[in-house]
């Protein structure tokens, strides 16, 4: 059975990626639109974990000299959706709260009427809407980065020394 | 095309920033259009040039990299900490103020409708903040490429 070995490296990146986390959640309080506390406290996940995976790709490359494209892709894809995301909810937040009422809000409406989870983080949430939540908000930050990872599969990016001047190529090591 | 589809989906961000209702989110979210213009014009050079040759520069996509983690920073700090950006902006743009008038014009940038001398004004004192970091960080890693290879890695 393979052994799980955390490195003074990993460990750092838990730290850091938990400290940054602690710190949003106490300041999206304050955030100033309705549904911008719950989607910046539902992008948190995939925030987490494409900063885990950057962290690892980074070393992967580091250490082997070479990174599969598609780890690179889902990268660069859930970087985008993520600002994507930020941008929708301050430009369009009427958007957001009808997109969050008819995913996660579908199962609290069957409960009764409100609107918990567009108003989630101004008032108390129960552990279902956080879940709901998580899940609405993680899906179009997801989706478009396995997408691209698909769409790369079969190639590597190996990492080459060479000079950036135009014209010359690198050499072969 | 990239260009086209740019100039569109401009056309659809731009009006909207005007409804934002905190002056630092409106001036962070403006200010960061035309870096993200530029990174997302230069992401599709890179990968054009990675299908062609088969390899880019290293530096190239560091730059790629750190410019878009800034952004993302960026758009978090003007969503959870607008007041971040407010003092930014008031020891930078925030220091001109025009003759006859007695409250710098760039906190009015964004109300009702934008003008040209101020959006200048925000893209100027917000793209620094999100270029350098991304050039610091792609002159470190010059002296390598990236080549693209079929098959995975073991």
């Amino acid at each position: 059975m393979k052994r799980v070995r955390i490195t003074v490296a990993g460990l750092m990146t838990i730290v850091a990626v938990i400290a940054v986390d602690l710190t949003i959640l106490s300041l999206r309080r304050g955030a100033p639109t309705v549904p911008l506390p719950g989607v910046i406290f539902g992008a948190i996940l995939m925030t987490n974990v494409l900063a885990a995976y950057l962290a690892t790709t980074i070393g992967c490359l580091r250490r082997r000299g070479e990174v599969r494209l598609s780890r690179v892709m889902f990268l660069l894809f859930g970087g985008m959706a993520l600002v994507m995301v930020i941008y929708v909810v301050h430009l369009a937040p009427l958007l957001v709260v009808n997109y969050l009422n008819n995913t996660a809000g579908l199962w609290e409406r069957q409960q009764g009427p409100g609107n918990a989870v567009a108003v989630f983080g101004v008032v108390g949430s129960r552990l279902v809407e956080v879940v709901l939540l998580l899940a609405a908000v993680t899906m179009p930050i997801l989706v478009p980065a396995l997408a691209a990872a698909w769409a790369a599969r079969g190639y590597r990016l190996s990492l080459v020394k060479g000079t950036d001047a135009p014209g010359q190529k690198p050499s072969g090591d | 095309m990239t260009m086209v589809v740019l100039f569109a989906v401009d056309f659809a961000l731009v009006p909207g920033i005007t409804r934002v209702p905190h002056g630092p989110t409106r001036i962070g979210l403006f200010g960061a259009l035309p870096m993200v213009h530029g990174l997302v014009i230069y992401m599709v050079v890179l990968i054009a040039r990675l299908k062609r040759e088969g390899e880019i520069e290293l530096s190239s996509g560091v730059f790629l990299l750190v410019g878009g983690i800034a952004v993302l920073v960026l758009a978090l700090v003007v969503s959870i900490a607008p007041w971040l950006l407010h003092v930014y902006v008031d020891y930078t743009a925030g220091l001109w103020i025009r003759p006859g008038q007695n409250v710098a014009d760039i906190y009015r940038f964004g109300m009702g409708e934008i003008d040209p001398l101020l959006a200048l004004l925000v893209c100027v004192t917000v793209t620094p903040l999100l270029v350098l970091p991304a050039f610091l960080a792609a002159r470190a890693a010059g002296g390598y490429r990236l080549r693209l290879a079929k098959g995975n890695v073991p």
